[in-house]
């Protein structure tokens, strides 16, 4: 029964890590990907970050 | 012979040249990926389970995520009150694009706060969703900030949405207080604050990853908001450039019409 209820505990905290890992790398991947499609029509200059 | 410090060949730290990274964002980055690996042997292996009075085994791990992402979207929040009062004082859109990408950044805090705040709720209190004080607040708070999100995708013309946009940032702050106090005003299911107290409700090891997974939280906010608010520039400028476009074909159309430039255009022009 304790094994269970371990088994059990462990899964949630699993899908806790899941999904926070999840929200947080989709997020990322989407923000990074937008920026160098955004980026690569803007003009070097107006890039201020890059130089 | 070397390469040009650009492109694929560049190395890590000019891999694309054109997009938000810069030295900085990409060294904070690399930092924040160690900080998460420490953080996650922390709160998975090094850090024993709950055994006390109160015992909540192996679901206090849980904890490590759900505090640290609710003090992180509270720092978005009070970030975009104050870009939202720049911006009404300055009058300059850079503050206005650092108050949208901190609220979009807070959204996703919310919402893995609400997600780790359930799935943790599920197994202590035996329900997904309580209407209580604390979590009702919370979720009136992600619907406010989806709101002004939502605001923002609405108003074309980029000074009318930049003002109320700042005025719904402001209004908006006032929910934070309510929700972070809500447990000491109202009655609630949920537990009160685990160290804003001097004697916290937990030690050792696991306040070190509590501790740990704030410090992780709030460096991730910074990093994400260096591209995110780069990223808002970005649009802002093309969104411009487009406007400034715009303006010339119709001013273009009406000289070859042989009428004069309207009065609008002539006076955007000019500006």
């Amino acid at each position: 029964m304790v094994v269970l209820a371990e088994a059990s505990a462990w899964s949630y905290v699993g899908l806790a890590y899941g999904v926070t890992i999840g929200l947080l790398g989709g997020y990322t991947a989407w923000m990074l990907r937008r920026g160098r499609k955004i980026g690569r029509q803007l003009p070097a200059e107006d890039r201020t970050w890059s130089s | 012979m070397t390469s040009p410090p650009t492109g694929t060949g560049a190395g890590f730290m000019r891999l694309h040249p054109d997009g938000t990274a810069s030295r900085g964002s990409r060294i904070l980055g690399a930092v924040v990926l160690v900080s998460v690996v420490v953080f996650l042997f922390l709160a998975l292996v090094a850090s024993k389970p709950d055994e006390s009075l109160d015992a909540q085994g192996q679901l206090v791990r849980i904890m490590y995520l759900h505090v640290p992402s609710a003090i992180a979207c509270y720092t978005a929040f009070f970030v975009t009150a104050a870009a939202s009062a720049m911006y009404l004082w300055k009058k300059t859109m850079g503050w206005d694009a650092l108050a949208a990408s901190s609220a979009e950044i807070g959204v996703i805090f919310v919402v893995i706060t609400l997600l780790t705040g359930s799935i943790w709720g599920h197994t202590t209190w035996g329900t997904w969703w309580e209407w209580d004080p604390r979590l009702t607040s919370t979720a009136l708070m992600f619907v406010m900030y989806l709101g002004y999100l939502a605001l923002r995708r609405a108003i074309i013309d980029p000074v009318s949405r930049a003002k109320q946009s700042a005025v719904l940032g402001i209004i908006a702050i006032v929910n934070v207080p309510i929700v972070h106090f809500s447990v000491d005003w109202w009655r609630s299911l949920h537990q009160t604050a685990t160290v804003a107290s001097l004697d916290p409700k937990i030690n050792g090891l696991r306040l070190l990853a509590l501790f740990v997974g704030m410090i992780v939280a709030l460096m991730l906010y910074v990093w994400l908001m260096m591209h995110r608010f780069r990223l808002a520039y970005a649009e802002a400028a093309l969104e411009a450039k487009g406007l400034d476009l715009a303006l010339a074909e119709r001013r273009a159309e009406a000289l070859a019409d042989g009428g004069a430039v309207p009065a609008s255009v002539e006076h955007e022009g000019v500006s």
